[in-house]
């Protein structure tokens, strides 16, 4: 008789397992919402608090060519150059994510066709906030309503604060003015902004 | 690794499900997670800054207008095309280099919307046969779900149409 009982009791505790194990597979299924980043929203000029580093956009300009090391880089859409101050909270970094996201939530993430200062490579030293400028290509058509993404991680943002910062909207007359411009920008040089 | 012992995805005249779609040159092939319209071959000398392996080598160039389908930036462009019937390529494989034509940055990210025209070299020896046409193969992704990590990914990466483009004779030039 007892031993019944424990094997009914093992039956039970299995069905449990498993049932308990298929709650938390459909519970989860969506793994992509359920670890999803820890946004953190600003808008220009306000700064945004992520876990490890905060972020202030402070302007965007725009343009047809950009210059780098001497060379000039066109763009069948249009370049958006993104002021930006950050300051590292309690140890070095750097800012290994930047991106637009689009009103149609697509993502552009910062050129590589020209050096970027300020991403992956430039190490941010706890409190001593910086002042730099980060190029992205984006289309005329989407450049009317965007944000800033910057995160700590390059490759894999869940999980772990991201912080977004959104733009002014930009009317098609500013946006077809940058990109016609045959005149080249150049990013300006990062500074400390103490 | 299973495709290995019958040639690779390079030698794959055929698609898992039958003979692949033959498109011309110019002509788009459209799906994910890029539409790319292959635009023509050229055969050059190697010359900066493209830099082979042994400078007597030359370069099988194929040129293709790539646009980003998926709803963000790629940098994985190095897998859309593969060329086939070329003896003598020194990766018989992968392209040796991958840039675009405005500026020649390399294994550029390329961001949704927006077209580039990009080229794909692979070094070829120089004692190997001049080319005449080759075979590119245009491979695409499916956007699904990981078995592993259960987040969205493009995967899967299959071929989907194949285009003979004549390679024009440009060394000396």
């Amino acid at each position: 008789m007892g031993r019944i009982a424990y094997g009914l009791a093992a039956v039970v505790v299995l069905l449990g397992t498993v049932s308990l194990g298929m709650w938390l597979k459909a519970y989860a299924d969506d793994v992509d919402a359920a670890q999803r980043p820890f946004v953190v929203e600003a808008d220009v000029g306000q700064p945004a608090r992520g876990r490890t580093f905060v972020a202030t956009a402070l302007g965007v300009r725009g343009a047809g060519v950009l210059r780098d090391s001497g060379l000039d880089h066109p763009t069948n859409g249009v370049w958006l150059i993104v002021k930006v101050r950050l300051l590292a909270l309690d140890e070095p970094l750097d800012i290994g994510y930047a991106a637009l996201r689009d009103s149609a939530g697509r993502v552009y993430v910062a050129s590589n066709r020209i050096n970027q200062p300020l991403v992956r490579g430039r190490i941010l030293q706890p409190n001593l906030p910086v002042v730099g400028e980060i190029a992205f290509e984006v289309p005329r058509e989407a450049a009317g309503s965007l944000a800033v993404e910057l995160a700590e991680k390059s490759f894999d943002q869940r999980m772990d604060s991201l912080v977004r910062l959104r733009l002014e909207p930009l009317s098609p007359d500013v946006v077809h003015g940058w990109a016609d411009d045959p005149e080249p920008a150049t990013l300006m040089a990062t500074e400390l902004a103490v | 690794m299973a495709v290995i012992p019958f040639g690779g995805w390079s030698a794959a005249a055929d698609g898992p499900t039958g003979p692949l779609p033959r498109l011309a040159v110019d002509e788009v092939s459209e799906g994910g997670p890029w539409r790319i319209t292959v635009t023509g071959g050229r055969l050059l000398d190697d010359q900066p800054p493209l830099r082979a392996t042994d400078p007597n080598n030359r370069w099988v160039i194929i040129l293709a207008t790539v646009e980003v389908t998926a709803d963000a930036s790629r940098g994985d462009i190095a897998d859309a095309l593969r060329i086939s019937g070329v003896e003598g390529l020194v990766s018989a494989d992968a392209p040796d280099t991958v840039a675009l034509v405005s500026d020649f940055t390399v294994y550029p990210s390329l961001h949704p919307g927006l077209p580039e025209s990009v080229l794909f070299a692979w070094e070829q020896s120089a004692t190997a046969p001049v080319p005449t046409e080759v075979d590119v193969t245009i491979f695409g992704k499916t956007l699904r779900r990981d078995s592993l990590t259960g987040s969205q990914q493009w995967l899967d990466r299959a071929p989907r149409a194949v285009v003979r483009v004549p390679i024009i004779d440009r060394r000396g030039q």
